[in-house]
């Protein structure tokens, strides 16, 4: 099911898996070409989570996905207030994000907030960077994405939530710290979208399990 | 700045490069020191040169300067494993 979301600068599209009347899940996607390489992994996992009973929301962000905005035209701070937006309309149980996608989850937020091998803006800036230099000179944009120069400063800012801290899932290869580490490769990395239903299910019963110690359903 | 010899530097890289671009494990194998990797091969574009860099950093416990990104390092395997295993005697 597609529905709609109003943010101050304008209307995006929300993707539902499962019935809206079921404790809902809301799902912030890794940020830019990461978002395209983890979709097989999200929508899978999207699946497991309603077969279990659950609904999900995945949000489109202003620019990307089906957004009419132009992305050259946006400050990360839309990215901020467009995440806020969604979640005051989707009303979640849990709120799950992915990759750079933990740093528009709300700062103020209650909700319960788990999330997969999250990024700091500073170490996504210096991967669209080196996309950009290896690409070479006559490359446009960030690896295809026109970003201002307003929107890079404010994403090299953003950083993990401090105050609440969310549920950190990392791969077992991952040296940093994590609440839990689960085995899988980094489908993020990949030139092609790539698939791996071990680690889908994985993701979906680590959300659910986590959110039934908080008492999300 | 490390304990990791040589030859499991050069098996981490192998798992890397199988691991970041998907590569299948008798492929990444069969890499000698002269296989093409950025240029050769079509899994590797230039965001997949980003990965692949965070992921050495990620998991060997290294940082990689931009400036020491150069062909040389990423054009073949062994020039890569070269790379690496310099990155972690320090």
């Amino acid at each position: 099911m597609i529905d709609l979301y109003i943010w101050s600068g304008g209307t995006e599209l929300i993707q539902w898996f499962g019935s809206a009347d079921q404790p809902r899940v809301l799902i912030f996607e890794p940020l830019f070409e990461e978002r395209n390489r983890c979709r097989r992994l999200i929508a899978e996992m999207a699946r497991e989570l309603d077969k279990a009973g659950l609904s999900v929301a995945i949000p489109d962000l202003p620019g990307s996905g089906e957004s009419l905005f132009d992305i050259k035209t946006l400050c990360f701070s839309d990215w901020t207030l467009a995440a806020q937006s969604a979640c005051t309309a989707i009303r979640p149980a849990v709120i799950a994000s992915f990759r750079g996608g933990v740093l528009v989850v709300p700062s103020e937020t209650a909700t319960p907030h788990w999330t997969f091998a999250p990024e700091q803006g500073s170490r996504i800036v210096r991967d669209l960077e080196r996309a950009r230099a290896a690409a070479g000179p006559s490359s446009t944009g960030y690896a295809g994405h026109m970003l201002s120069s307003e929107f890079v400063e404010g994403l090299a800012a953003a950083t993990l939530p401090t105050g609440a801290q969310p549920h950190i899932i990392r791969l077992e290869t991952d040296a940093a710290l994590a609440n839990q580490k689960i085995p899988g490769a980094p489908l993020w990395r990949r030139a092609e979208p790539g698939e791996d239903s071990a680690l889908s299910k994985a993701l979906a019963d680590s959300i659910l399990a986590w959110g039934k110690q908080c008492g999300a359903w | 700045m490390s304990d990791l010899t040589d030859a499991s530097v050069e098996s981490k890289v192998r798992d890397i490069l199988r691991d970041a671009l998907g590569l299948s494990a008798e492929r990444v194998s069969s890499f000698s020191d002269s296989s093409g990797l950025f240029g050769t091969l079509p899994e590797l574009d230039s965001m997949a040169v980003a990965g692949l860099l965070t992921e050495l950093e990620d998991r060997l416990g290294i940082i990689v300067d931009d400036d020491e990104i150069d062909v040389d390092m990423l054009e073949s395997f062994g020039g890569l494993v070269a790379f690496a295993q310099r990155k972690v005697a320090g």
